[in-house]
């Protein structure tokens, strides 16, 4: 009995009630009144519920345009008070309370019995991408399994991301030779080693020129939202460790004694085929550099760390035009965004403009359909279009319509419904 | 002798050709040409005879059998070994029908140019004439039974045709015209039956119904031809041996092929054969007498003897050329050339040529003495000619076939003469009677004068269908008196054009111009006529040296030879029958002079009657002429031809003579040129026969099978047949001889007198035959078929049968299965299904209340529903487990 | 704030199948024609609110983008839905739904 159920539990009664009292209440101000809190109470439930973002929209939209036009429409109405002509069908209430309980019956053994609770989230798949940073190695083409990961990648380039199912798979990487495709049952392949790859990973296999290096990674949410996170992987061969810096651009060449105060080394003493532990970083600007035992490598290259990103640097040897090495060692530095907080509105903005585009667009059409609609609707001259246009059959029922109809021919003032239903 | 012969098909086609071809221009040829085409047909004919004639002399009287061009076999059943062929035989039998046939209808036909003059049928008239001739020969020159049958059915067809041919007439006569010629068709008829029965029993005796197969002999001809001398050979049963007997002696070369019937016959006669009908076996001599008497059944319908004769007489309803041609000359004589080919059955059978005999014998005298009381021209000839047939019988009977062929060919001659005379008579009477009444009616081309007097015919006609039995004792009292009587009948010509003038009212009596009553006097008005008329009285009656003398005379003789030397009862019978036939006939055509031409005119019509016209008088002529030239075919044995020749001539000569003295103011040169004419031919026609004594007899016996029992010239039985025909004359010039023969009331003086008025009463009602004859049989037989017709087939059939069984029986079961089996059942069940919708639907319509909180109620129950079955395995679990 | 899940889910669900129900009653029972509407209103709610609980147990936002869509089409629907009874009313001068019944068959 924490506090959370509780409040549940008193929120979940209130709402009960309203709607209850909705239901109940004569007067159809209040019966609005009544839903407006009940909508309250579910907008509280969404936000237990991890989604902040309806919760609002709950509010806003539901309670504070939906109703309110529900309003409007009442008080010019007038159906604040309602007749009290006998019901047509009198078993209709006493019907619906059974089915009522029929529902509610099965609804609970269907919930308590389906074991509703036992659901699991739905576990994100692995992916993979490579990265192919081989001196001297043609393009390669990777496989897992008898599956293709990428097609040929060049030297210096990386593959997307790719979704694979979870599991332990053999990594085969091909060397593409004369410039043809590979083929895995005939070629051989230059490097194979197995791997296994589990659900909410992502997995980046660089290839260098002898070995691979398998760089897991989570992509998922950063708590801190102004922050970056950094893997740094040394794929020089042949060298000593590396210390990955970053360099106040202040100063960037200080004195040795400086150095603490201008240099931050992001990633000590990284030998080769090795990578760094994944560390944050507040987002920003950066220039960074690497050196082997203090002594700078390269001249400084600029890092743009943003927020909510996922850096991943990559140093490997670097290519001259001709392919031919040229002794200088560059950086790849492969930037993914992380996923931002399940409900939240970053969230739900994301998937609804990537995967759900379409259907919000439909949507928006229907809403737009729908205003037009309702002020057509409510136009002097369709309502009385409709009202010529009525009679269709002689019975005496029409009759009685198009007497009612032609005797109410002046809008402004409009009788009781009591009076109107009496026809 | 066979290749010259084949032009014989020719003589059946050219008649034809000559009908098509009137048939198909006939319109535009107009009458003259139509005449002239169909009497050059029968011209044509005449000449393809004649050269067949001048062939068989030649040839040495084979006969030739004929197959016709394209006709190669006929009726040919090879399985059922039925083959008859269309074959013609060409043989003397056959060539000589062929002459007389064609000869003498030659004459009608020019004479009938001038008689139907004016006829608004005429075109028809002479196609069938044509295809009377055409069927005729076909008869003649017919090789087995079928195709004479064929021939038979053929004449017998156009004679109805031609009896019937004015059956147009207004005001009823027209009926008479057709009742008449309905009623000889159908007595012929009852004749023709016995002619199929003898043909199937022919077919069933001897397989085949040929007489005589291509290329056999004529046996008995043969043995006759090699004998100089006919001896006479006994009659009945011993022919057959006495002709093998002969030929067995004389025979040339044995002939081994197929036989025709004859060959067969006397084959199986030879041989006792009996035939096979079924479970009997019959011999062959009762076949043959089977076959005969059936065949004399066809002979007593065709040839008018008793007792099927009745037809002969109405039958002058008919135009007077087919009164000519058919009823005197050609038709009437088939049955005795059917006779004549048949004569190898009549020599083997008896009892038939006894019965023969009779009939025969009995039919002349009868008629000759029905002849006695006529009061129509026209009728007087008819019954002249009936008896004059029964001579011809008889002496087929008697087995004096040349003797009935020779007297078969004068009476041609004179009887044609005769009834064209009478034609020519009566158009005169019908012309005067006009003129006598000149009501202005000048539209003598309009008025059809052959209308009149024929209609009066079949007037008698009717008289002698009806029912009335003694009523019509004298049918002078029907008709109008001696005085004038306006010819109302004419056509109701006359009505239509003199409306206005009173006498027409006056005269409503019926003028009869062939009521011998009503004439008298003619003589000096159509001397013509009256020459030619006298010529053929003398020559029926049987003058010396006329023709009717020497052919009569042979029959009596041979009557006398078979009863008196036979010793034969039906040769006496007949030698009295026919002496006594012989007197009657002198007496009554004597009669008829002294009624027609003699005298004074009893009528105005009579007085201003005209003389014909050259197209109807030449016949007449010639016809005399031959008439009295006629006798010089069969010159009997024992007498000098040359003497016989001269005294014939002489009395040409004189006739001529006479004539031509007495017509010098109406004569023409013309005329007189065509009787010398005639003269020059008959002349040396009697020099082509005079060589040969019983020329005829001679001729034929080349195709006769039997023998022809001839005797010679017995003087004694010449005078006596004088002696009595001239008695009849006088008789008759002193009853009647008196300017009008007619007493006072108009009545003949044999009726006057007390003693003779049941004789001629008998006579002047015809025996009462047709009395007889309509209560015996038609009576029954109109009674039996109204029964059939009214109560079995009207009330039973169908009012009962019909009408309730069938119709409404069908009906009621239509109605069943349309009221309760259709409508109520199966209309039911199908509309069970609509309506079993249409309930649904009413009560489903309930669902659409038009409330909304129903249709959600609905909603949210199938909501509930489609859960449930959702967790229905959940459901299940819970509850179970 | 993100909440560890301590409230187990069925308390959710039951509480939105409760909140159906009644909005199903509302739909049944009354006959005013907005009273109706506000109880589909109610109906939709509890269907977001059970949409809203399986997201967090899936950890899958998307159920957050379908609760975002039903509210727009609920606003929609509202939108017009209340135009139409604006114009019923004007006609029939009244708003009781067991007055609307010309499409009864």
């Amino acid at each position: 009995m924490t506090l959370e159920l509780i409040i549940f539990l008193i929120v979940a009664a209130v709402a009960i009630f309203a709607a209850a009292f909705m239901l109940v209440s004569r007067n159809a101000v209040h019966s609005a009144l009544f839903l407006v809190t009940n909508m309250i109470c579910l907008a509280f439930m969404y936000l237990v519920l991890n989604a902040p973002f309806l919760a609002m929209v709950q509010i806003t939209v539901y309670a504070g345009a939906i109703m309110v036009l529900f309003m409007f429409v009442i008080m010019l109405l007038g159906a604040e008070k309602l007749g009290e002509t006998p019901t047509r069908y009198k078993w209709l209430p006493i019907a619906g309370v059974g089915l009522a309980t029929l529902f509610l019956v099965t609804a609970y053994f269907a919930i308590a019995q389906g074991n509703v609770g036992a659901l699991k989230p739905i576990a994100k798949s692995p992916r993979v991408r490579v990265v192919h940073v081989g001196q001297g190695v043609p393009p390669v083409t990777v496989y897992l399994n008898n599956d293709r990961v990428t097609d040929s990648v060049g030297y210096g380039a990386a593959s997307g991301f790719r979704e694979v199912r979870a599991g332990d798979y053999n990594l085969l990487v091909f060397a593409s030779t004369n410039g043809l495709t590979p083929d895995p049952t005939k070629d051989s392949p230059a490097l194979a080693q197995p791997i296994s790859l589990r659900a909410e990973t992502a997995t980046t296999i660089i290839a260098t020129a002898d070995r691979l290096i398998v760089v897991p990674e989570d992509l998922n949410t950063i708590d801190a939202v102004q922050t970056v996170r950094y893997t740094v992987v040394n794929a020089l061969p042949a060298n000593p460790p590396i210390n990955f810096i970053s360099i106040d651009p202040a100063n960037p060449n200080p004195a040795p004694e400086d150095r603490a105060k201008y240099i931050t080394i992001l990633a000590p003493a990284l030998p080769y085929g090795e990578f760094s532990r994944t560390t944050t970083l507040p987002a920003g600007k950066y220039k960074v550099a690497w050196e082997i035992n203090n002594q700078r490598v390269n001249a400084p290259a600029d890092l743009d760390a943003r927020e909510n990103t996922s850096q991943l640097i990559i140093l490997y040897p670097e290519a001259g035009p001709a392919g031919s090495p040229t002794g200088r060692s560059t950086e790849l530095v492969l930037a993914d965004r992380t996923t931002s907080a399940f409900g939240g509105p970053n969230n739900i903005g994301e998937t609804l403009f990537t995967t759900y585009l379409l259907p919000f667009e439909l949507v928006s059409l229907l809403l737009l359909v729908a205003m037009v609609g309702a002020i057509i609707l409510t136009r002097e001259e369709t309502v009385k279009r409709e009202r010529k246009r009525v009679v269709v059959s002689n019975s005496a029922g029409v009759r009685r319509l198009n007497q009612v109809s032609a005797s109410a021919m002046s809008l402004t003032e409009h009788k009781k419904p009591s009076e109107g239903a009496a026809d | 002798m066979e290749t010259f012969a084949t032009i014989v098909p020719l003589v059946v086609f050219i008649p034809l050709g000559g009908m098509i071809i009137n048939m198909i221009f006939g319109r535009q040829l107009g009458e003259k040409g139509v005449g002239a085409v169909a009497s050059v047909a029968a011209a044509s004919a005449f000449g393809v005879a004649a050269l067949l004639f001048f062939a068989l002399s030649r040839f040495g009287y084979e006969a030739a059998v004929i197959n016709p061009p394209v006709l190669t076999s006929w009726i040919s059943i090879p399985s059922a070994n039925i083959e008859i062929p269309w074959q013609f035989r060409v043989d003397t039998l056959s060539v000589t029908m062929m002459l007389v046939i064609t000869g003498v209808g030659t004459l009608i036909h020019i004479y009938a140019i001038g008689y139907m003059h004016g006829d608004s049928r005429f075109v028809r008239f002479f196609m069938y004439l044509n295809l009377f001739l055409a069927f005729m020969l076909v008869l003649v020159s017919a090789n087995n039974y079928l195709m004479t049958f064929v021939g038979w059915e053929g004449v017998g067809l156009c004679s109805f045709l031609l009896i019937g041919f004015w059956f147009d007439r207004k005001r009823g006569d027209g009926w008479k015209n057709s009742n008449a010629a309905r009623k000889a068709f159908i007595v012929n008829r009852v004749g023709d039956f016995g002619f199929l029965m003898a043909i199937f029993m022919t077919f069933w005796t001897f397989g085949t119904l040929d007489y005589y197969k291509p290329g056999e002999p004529v046996h008995a001809a043969e043995a006759a031809i090699t004998e100089t001398a006919v001896a006479p050979v006994a009659e009945g049963g011993t022919s057959g041996e006495g002709g093998t007997s002969s030929e067995g002696g004389h025979s040339t070369t044995a002939y081994a092929g197929p036989k025709g019937i004859f060959g067969q016959a006397e084959d199986m006669l030879r041989e006792g054969r009996t035939i096979r009908f079924g479970n009997t076996d019959v011999p062959i001599r009762v076949v043959l007498t089977l076959i005969v008497l059936f065949l004399l059944i066809g002979v007593t319908g065709k040839s008018a003897q008793i007792p099927l004769f009745i037809w002969l007489p109405d039958a002058m309803a008919g135009p007077t050329p087919v009164s000519a041609l058919i009823h005197a000359a050609t038709m009437v004589t088939s049955g005795l050339f059917l006779m004549t080919r048949s004569s190898v059955f009549l020599a083997a059978a008896p009892a038939a040529t006894f019965v023969i005999t009779v009939v025969g014998a009995g039919t002349a005298i009868f008629a000759g003495f029905v002849a006695l009381g006529q009061w129509d021209i026209k009728k007087v000839l008819a019954y002249s000619t009936v008896s004059q047939l029964g001579f011809m019988v008889a002496a087929v009977g008697l087995g004096a076939y040349s003797a009935a062929y020779f007297h078969l060919i004068t009476h041609a001659f004179f009887k044609a003469l005769l009834f064209l005379g009478s034609g020519s008579v009566i158009h005169a009477v019908e012309h005067g009677h006009e003129h006598a009444h000149a009501h202005g009616h000048d539209e003598a081309g309009a008025h059809d004068p052959s209308l009149a007097h024929d209609d009066h015919t079949a007037e008698h006609a009717l008289h002698a269908i009806a029912d009335d039995i003694g009523a019509h004792g004298d049918p002078s009292i029907l008709h109008d008196d001696a005085t004038h009587a306006d010819a109302a009948h004419a056509g109701g010509q006359h009505t239509a054009t003199n409306t206005p003038i009173p006498e027409t009212a006056e005269h409503e009596a019926v003028f009869d111009a062939q009521d011998m009553r009503n004439m008298g006097g003619l003589r000096h008005r159509m001397p013509i006529t009256f020459w030619t008329y006298l010529i053929g009285t003398l020559a029926l009656a049987g003058i010396f040296p006329l023709s009717g003398f020497w052919s009569k005379d042979e029959i009596i003789g041979a009557a006398l030879r078979s009863g008196f030397t036979n010793g034969e009862l039906k040769g006496f019978i007949a030698f009295v029958l026919l002496l006594l036939a012989a007197f009657f006939t002198a007496f009554y055509m004597w009669r008829q002079i002294r009624y027609v031409f003699l005298g004074t005119a009893r009528t105005e019509a009579a007085e201003n009657a005209p003389e014909s016209v050259n197209l109807m008088t030449i016949p007449l002529i010639v016809l005399a002429g031959l008439a009295i030239l006629g006798g010089l075919l069969n010159i009997p044995l024992g007498i000098s031809v040359g003497a016989v020749v001269l005294v014939v001539a002489i009395f040409a000569a004189v006739v001529f003579l006479l004539a031509l003295r007495s017509q010098r103011r109406t004569i023409s040169g013309g005329m007189l040129g065509f009787q010398l004419l005639i003269g020059v031919i008959v002349v040396g026609v009697a020099f082509a026969f005079g060589n040969s004594v019983e020329g005829l007899t001679l001729w034929l016996e080349h195709s006769v099978g039997a023998t022809m029992n001839l005797g010679p010239f017995n003087p004694l039985l010449a005078i006596i047949a004088l002696v009595v025909a001239v008695g009849g004359i006088l008789l008759a010039e002193r009853i009647y001889g008196r300017l009008n023969p007619l007493t006072r009331k108009g009545r003949d003086p044999l009726e006057a007198r007390a003693d003779t008025r049941p004789a001629f009463a008998l006579a002047n009602a015809k025996g009462y035959t047709d009395a007889i004859y309509g209560a015996l049989i038609e009576q029954p037989y109109n009674r039996a078929s109204k029964w059939l017709a009214d109560r079995l087939d009207w009330d039973f059939w169908h009012n009962w049968f019909h009408e309730r069984v069938i119709f409404r029986g069908f009906n009621n079961a239509a109605n069943f299965l349309g009221e309760p089996v259709d409508r109520q059942g199966i209309d039911r069940l199908f509309l069970l299904p609509s309506r079993a919708i249409r309930w649904a639907s009413g009560r489903l319509r309930g669902l659409q209340t038009g409330y909304v909180r129903t249709y959600t109620f609905t909603m949210l129950v199938g909501v509930l529903l489609v859960i449930f079955l959702i967790l229905f395995p959940l459901l299940r679990q819970l509850i179970g487990g | 704030m993100m909440g560890n899940p301590s409230i187990p889910i069925e308390y959710f669900v039951i509480l939105s199948a409760v909140l159906f129900v009644m909005g199903v009653l509302g739909v049944l029972v009354r006959r005013n024609a907005i009273m109706i509407f506000m109880s589909v209103e109610l109906m939709l709610n509890a269907a977001n609110l059970a949409l809203v609980a399986f997201s967090r147990q899936w950890g899958d936002v998307s159920g957050h983008l379908f609760v975002f869509f039903v509210m727009t089409v609920a606003a929609a629907e509202v939108a017009v839905g209340l135009a139409l009874i604006v114009a019923i009313f004007r006609q029939k001068q009244s708003i009781d739904i067991d007055e609307l019944h010309q499409m009864q068959g």
